[in-house]
């Protein structure tokens, strides 16, 4: 059986920034910590004495710390102490010597399994070719939408040159935001990661609000406003999901759950609000429907009468309403001033 | 028409002239507009009419009242308007206007009346004519002799002078011209080319033997001299019919609603079962179904838009005061034409996306609550159109709704339109009833 711990001696962000490694053949390794060149650990604080403090660590790996009767003693687990009677280091293995922070591992320690590296998953061409994919799509659909919105045929020029421009600098500045990210992270600040990662997303978002829509009005389907917002939702989730691996050391089931969270709530708290509102005004009518040209319709619609007959229900609905309302009394600024 | 009186929702309502309530103006102070705008009218000059003028004001002198109401235990008023003798009981007639607002929240608002010579007292309402804004008050303690009232009197041509309490600076006579009845008005009016301003609603509009014509009751605000008078004949039967109508305080508000479904139902069967249509760009839109109806429509003449746009919009001005934000009895519709040579169908699907339409739909959340409403795909006369209808409650009168109808083409590639219809204060049944109506009338006819 043999001994074996590391000293990591850590900054203040809990980097480590020496590691020594003890191992002794018998029952017990030891080593001393100091200002000493004579300690096994030499440490360049004021605070801490010649010859400070020694570690004990046993074959079973457990750690014990000694202060070797120095005027600021060791602190261990919150607890400062002096001389004398030895420490037993608990689960973390960190104490303090003087203003440094040293940390004990043994071989009692579990190691994590190694994590795949998913950043190396695509080839860097199939990635290229992602971005290449992504990018057309965007402009393609941003163009059509430019080109679907201006009626005058002199402005267009103008007004895809300007969206696109304005387009390119938010996703420019986007992707530079994860790229300082993924560089503190990681040291790389893949660049093309993050800029497939946008423009795949924003290409689907496009694409999946444009189909729907007409979708929605060539089949008369009278989907719910809310349809819309959770699909975006869904697509931003992902996106931010896939910027966190990139960007950070945390798992991808936790960026998952927070690529969802983010976009959750905000939509949530939007859609909410927005819905109050129009549950509460009596000048809010139902969202009309998107207009699709005749070509595209797909689905005659119901005759009159059957839509007549449909309509009866609306008086016990408006009375709900009413109900509703009553409740809770409107505040004197719902009683608009306006003439 | 509405009265601005408590400034109305005329304004948002889209009606293109201001309307001055003349009578019960909601404290001067909240209009001082009004005081300058009536400073500015110019007063018909005759010199020799004068005299007449003075014979009849001190004949109605002593039988006009002034009606001051009251917010709670406050001495400062809240509105005035004003009122006259009708039986020798101390039975007075005003506008419904003046006094709406004490019978509909009783228990925050009072009215007192004072007479040109001073004296005060306590007015209580005894019966109520929404329609055609009257109202038959007891003043306590005050019984002058009454005025003659000259039913079904008003001859064009004929000089005709208006008493009341304008503004507040005492008993005022203003003399002009009787134009007869008003032609394309659904409710019943008299068109008294003379001045009448805040305050003076209620008061007697007389011939020149001093006779009672018409009631005082509303102004252009943004016209000069043109004013009208509830013709007499109205208020002979609603003097007639006092006893029955006799007004439950605590169930006024039941009362009120039932006086404004008569009315809507009244306006809707004026429409009759089937509405007149006019083909815009192929399409047969419901157009001008009655004399008092009022329609509009306007055009952008040289359009510079690949999208060119034309709207009809019709009123029926037959909204009734009620209060603040809350004149139920209206009927409107527009129409949104659209059309385009140059564009392809799908940006101008786009366009008709886009359109606005005439959506005025305002209403305070105080009076009312919220659209209920059903959207669907609907075959229409020949062409499919997507359709929303929607009612809304009266949070504090029972048994009337807000229709709203949304009508927007799927048909055409190169035209279409949007069109809206609101009808305000009718029963569900009706209401809807219209609506298949409205509906019935579109046709695709190319």
């Amino acid at each position: 059986m043999e001994a074996v711990m590391v000293v990591e001696v850590l900054s203040g962000h809990h980097r480590v920034r020496a590691r020594h490694r003890f191992a002794a053949a018998g029952e017990v390794a030891c080593c001393t910590v100091g200002r000493s060149v004579a300690c096994d650990v030499v440490l360049d604080d004021p605070y801490v004495a010649a010859v400070h403090a020694r570690i004990t660590v046993d074959a079973e790996g457990h750690v014990t710390v000694t202060d070797l009767e120095s005027v600021n003693g060791i602190e261990v687990g919150g607890l400062r102490r002096h001389g004398g009677e030895p420490a037993e280091l608990d689960g973390g293995g960190v104490f303090r010597v003087g203003r440094s922070r040293l940390r004990v591992r043994t071989a009692r320690e579990a190691v994590a399994p190694e994590r795949a590296d998913r950043s190396e998953r695509w080839s860097r061409g199939a990635e290229r070719n992602a971005l290449a994919v992504g990018v057309v799509v965007s402009i393609a659909v941003t163009a059509f939408q430019v080109w679907t919105t201006t009626t005058q045929p002199r402005e267009l020029s103008t007004a895809l040159v300007t969206t696109l421009l304005a387009l390119l600098g938010l996703a420019g500045l986007w992707i530079a935001l994860w790229a300082l990210a993924s560089r503190v992270a990681f040291g790389e600040s893949r660049w093309l990661r993050h800029a497939t990662i946008v423009a795949l997303a924003y290409a689907a978002s496009t694409v999946m609000g444009g189909f729907l829509s007409v979708v929605n009005g060539s089949l008369g389907l009278h989907l719910p406003s809310a349809v819309e917002p959770v699909l975006f939702g869904i697509t931003v989730a992902v996106a931010l999901s896939a910027h966190l691996v990139n960007a950070s050391p945390m798992r991808a089931r936790f960026a998952l759950a927070l690529g969802v969270t983010i976009p959750a709530v905000i939509i949530a708290a939007v859609m909410w609000t927005q819905a109050r509102g129009q549950n509460r005004s009596p000048s809010y009518v139902a969202d009309r429907d998107h207009v699709v040209p005749p070509a595209l319709v797909m689905r005659r619609g119901v005759s009159l009468e059957r839509f007549t007959t449909e309509v009866t229900d609306l008086r016990p609905r408006a009375d709900a309403k009413r109900a509703f309302v009553e409740r809770e009394d409107p505040s004197p600024d719902d009683e608009d001033e306006t003439d | 028409m509405s009265r601005a009186g408590p400034p109305g929702r005329a304004v948002v309502r889209g009606i293109a002239v201001l309307l001055l309530s003349v009578t019960c103006s909601a404290a001067q102070t909240r209009l001082p507009t009004d005081e300058t705008d009536a400073v500015s009218q110019p007063v018909p000059s005759a010199a020799s009419a004068s005299i007449t003028a003075r014979l009849i004001l001190d004949r109605v002198r002593p039988s006009v009242i002034q009606i001051k109401g009251f917010f709670g235990t406050n001495t400062a008023e809240a509105f005035h308007g004003s009122g006259f003798a009708v039986t020798d009981r101390g039975v007075f007639i005003t506008n419904w206007h003046v006094v709406s607002d004490v019978v509909l929240y009783p228990e925050k608002y009072r009215l007192e009346y004072r007479t040109a010579a001073g004296k005060t007292g306590r007015v209580s309402v005894r019966t109520i004519d929404i329609r055609h804004d009257l109202a038959l008050v007891d003043a306590e303690g005050f019984a002058p002799p009454p005025l003659r009232l000259r039913p079904n009197a008003a001859i064009g041509g004929e000089r005709a002078y208006s008493v009341g309490f304008p503004l507040d600076v005492g008993l005022t006579i203003t003399e002009g011209i009787s134009n007869g009845r008003v032609e394309d008005s659904f409710e019943p009016r008299v068109h008294y080319s003379g001045a009448l301003n805040a305050g003076m609603s209620g008061g007697p509009g007389l011939d020149g033997a001093g006779h009672v014509i018409g009631v005082n009751v509303a102004g252009y605000r943004a016209s000069q001299l043109v004013s009208f008078l509830v013709p007499a004949e109205h208020a002979v039967r609603l003097l007639a019919d006092a006893k029955k109508l006799a007004l439950d305080v605590k169930k006024a508000r039941d009362e009120v609603a039932r006086q404004v479904r008569a009315h809507s139902d009244a306006l809707l069967a004026a429409l009759g079962p089937k509405l007149p249509t006019q083909n815009h760009h192929g399409y047969e839109l419901p157009s001008k179904p009655a004399a008092f109806v009022e329609c509009r429509a306007a055009g952008d003449p040289a359009p510079d838009k690949p999208i060119s746009v034309e709207r009809v919009a019709c009123d029926a001005k037959s909204a009734i005061y009620l209060g603040r934000n809350l004149q139920p009895g209206g009927l409107s519709f527009q129409h949104e034409l659209l059309s385009t040579r140059t564009l392809d169908p799908w940006r101008f699907a786009h366009g008709m996306q886009a359109a606005k339409g005439s959506d005025d739909v305002f209403a305070s959340p105080r009076h009312l609550a919220p659209f209920a409403c059903k959207q669907k795909n609907v075959e229409l006369g020949g062409f499919t159109a997507n359709t929303t209808i929607c009612l809304r409650a009266y949070r504090k009168l029972d048994g009337i709704y807000d229709l709203y109808v949304r009508v927007v083409s799927r048909n055409g590639s190169r035209q279409g339109f949007l069109s809206s219809l609101i009808v305000t204060g009718v029963t569900p049944e009706r209401g809807l009833a219209f609506a298949q109506t409205y509906l019935d009338a579109m046709q695709w006819k190319p």
